[in-house]
C-alpha cells in the first residue's frame, strides 16, 4: 500500500549529490517534460509518467501540487494492458478461416505476421487499463526519498523514471548503506571488516 | 552523508555480502526485547518494542537455504527459539512499536529494514480532537508519524551498531542473549 491511503510500505533511497538549482520552475519542468500520457484511446501497452500526489489524473505540477513544507510528493503513475496470447490467438484462427475460404489456401508467413500485428493492435484497444500508483517523497533536506512500496519490480521502474528524470543518482537505503552513515569513520572500517557471526561463537 | 562509503565497491556486491547486518539487527531486538521491550529512544524517551504474531527465520543460501516460519498470535516463540539453535537469523519480523506519540504494528525485512504495512494507532497523547480532517491534514500527520517512526527505527539499529561493533558485543551482549536462551536450547549445549 501507497502513502496516502491504507497501511504504507516504504523503499527509502539517499541522494548521493544535491541539485544544483532546486526552484520550483527546475522541479516543474522536470516534472512536465516526464509526465504521465495518457493511453486510453490508444493501442499503446504501457504509459509511465509523473502525476500529481493528489490527483493522478493531473499534470500541470504547480508548486502547491508538490511542495508540502519539508518535503516534495509526486507520484509515478504506470497504465499498461495485456492481451493474452491465448485470446490473440482465437481471434487469429476465426481470421484464417476467412483468408482460407475467400483464397483456398493457407496464408503465407508474411501474411500471417501483417494479420497478427493488425488484430493485436485492434484488440489491446479493446482492453482495459491497468493503473498502478507509485507514490514517491522527497526529503530535500535530509536528501531522503520514500517510495510507496516495496518488491524489485516497483524499485526499478521509479529508479529508471527517476534517473531520467532528475539525472540525480539515488541509492536504495540498506542496513549496510544506513550503517556507514551512522557510524564514525573508524567504525566504518570496522563495520566493512565485520563478518557474519553465530548467536553461539565469540 | 554517505562519506563512509567504500570506493569503487558496487552497491548490489555490498548489499549482498552485508545481507546479515539486518537479520543480526533483527535478531538482536526480538531477543533484547524479549528479556526487556523498553529500549532507551531519541531524547530521554522510551521506545516499546514487541514481537508479535509472524516471525521468520532463515539460515543458508541458494540451496541451502532452509527457513522457518513461526506464527503465534500469543507470543510463544518456542519453535523460533529453538531455530536460533541451529543458527538460523530472524529475516522478517511483525512488530509492535509504542512511544509516547503513537503505537504501531509493521512488518520489518532485514534486507532493507524499511517499515512495511504500517498500521498507526493513536496514542494517550493523540486525542480525537488532534484528528486531522481534511485528505492534506491527514497525509500530513501520516507523513510526520511515519518520520518519527523511522527516526525511532534508525535509534534502534544505530543502538545495535554501537554494541555489535565495541567489545562489549562478546563480552556482554552475546553471554547475556546466550543466558536467556538457555531454557530451548538444552539439546544444542549438550551435543
Amino acid at each position: 500500500m501507497g502513502l496516502l491511503k491504507g497501511t504504507p510500505t516504504i523503499s527509502r533511497y539517499r541522494l548521493l549529490d544535491a541539485p544544483l538549482e532546486l526552484t520550483d520552475a527546475f522541479v516543474q519542468e522536470k516534472l512536465q517534460r516526464h509526465g504521465f500520457v495518457d493511453i486510453e484511446t490508444t493501442a499503446e501497452e504501457t504509459s509511465l509518467g509523473w502525476v500529481e500526489f493528489l490527483d493522478p489524473r493531473a499534470t500541470n505540477f504547480d508548486p502547491h501540487a508538490w511542495r508540502f513544507g519539508g518535503f516534495l510528493a509526486f507520484t509515478a503513475r504506470i497504465d499498461s494492458r495485456r492481451l493474452p496470447n491465448k485470446i490473440l490467438n482465437r481471434y487469429y484462427l476465426i481470421e484464417e478461416a476467412k483468408f482460407v475460404a475467400e483464397t483456398g489456401r493457407k496464408p503465407n508467413a508474411q501474411k500471417k505476421k501483417e494479420v497478427k500485428e493488425s488484430l493485436r493492435l485492434e484488440l489491446l484497444r479493446r482492453c482495459l487499463l491497468d493503473t498502478d500508483l507509485l507514490e514517491v517523497l522527497w526529503f530535500t533536506k535530509e536528501r531522503e526519498i520514500w517510495l510507496g512500496g516495496a518488491g524489485e519490480k516497483k524499485r526499478q521502474v521509479f529508479e529508471d523514471l527517476w534517473e531520467k528524470t532528475f539525472g540525480l543518482a539515488a541509492r536504495l537505503l540498506a542496513p549496510i548503506t544506513m550503517g556507514l552513515e551512522m557510524v564514525t569513520k573508524e567504525q566504518a572500517t570496522e563495520l566493512l571488516k565485520t563478518i557474519s557471526t553465530s548467536l553461539w561463537e565469540d | 552523508m554517505s562519506q563512509n562509503y567504500p570506493e569503487n565497491v558496487d552497491f548490489l556486491d555490498l548489499w549482498l555480502e552485508k545481507m546479515f547486518l539486518g537479520q543480526e539487527f533483527l535478531t538482536w531486538l526480538w531477543l533484547a526485547s524479549e528479556i526487556d521491550c523498553l529500549f532507551p529512544g531519541p531524547g530521554d524517551s522510551d521506545v516499546e518494542v514487541r514481537f508479535e504474531k509472524r516471525l521468520v527465520l532463515e539460515t543458508g543460501q541458494g540451496q541451502n537455504r532452509s527457513q522457518v516460519v513461526c506464527q503465534n498470535p500469543d507470543r510463544d516463540w518456542t519453535e523460533a527459539f529453538v531455530a536460533l539453535g541451529v543458527d538460523k537469523k530472524v529475516v522478517q519480523a511483525h512488530l509492535n512499536i509504542r512511544t509516547e506519540l503513537f503505537e504501531c504494528a509493521l512488518n520489518l525485512p532485514a534486507d532493507t529494514l524499511a517499515p512495511q504495512s504500517v498500521k498507526m494507532k493513536a496514542t494517550a497523547a493523540f486525542t480525537e480532537d488532534d484528528e486531522p480532517k481534511s485528505q492534506i491534514a491527514k497525509f500530513l500527520s501520516q507523513v510526520s508519524l511515519m518520520s518519527s517512526l523511522r527516526t525511532i527505527l534508525d535509534f534502534l539499529f544505530h543502538s545495535f551498531l554501537k554494541i555489535r561493533l565495541s567489545n562489549d558485543w562478546s563480552a556482554k551482549e552475546l553471554p547475556r542473549l546466550r543466558e536467556f536462551l538457555k531454557p530451548w536450547i538444552i539439546s544444542r549445549e549438550n551435543s
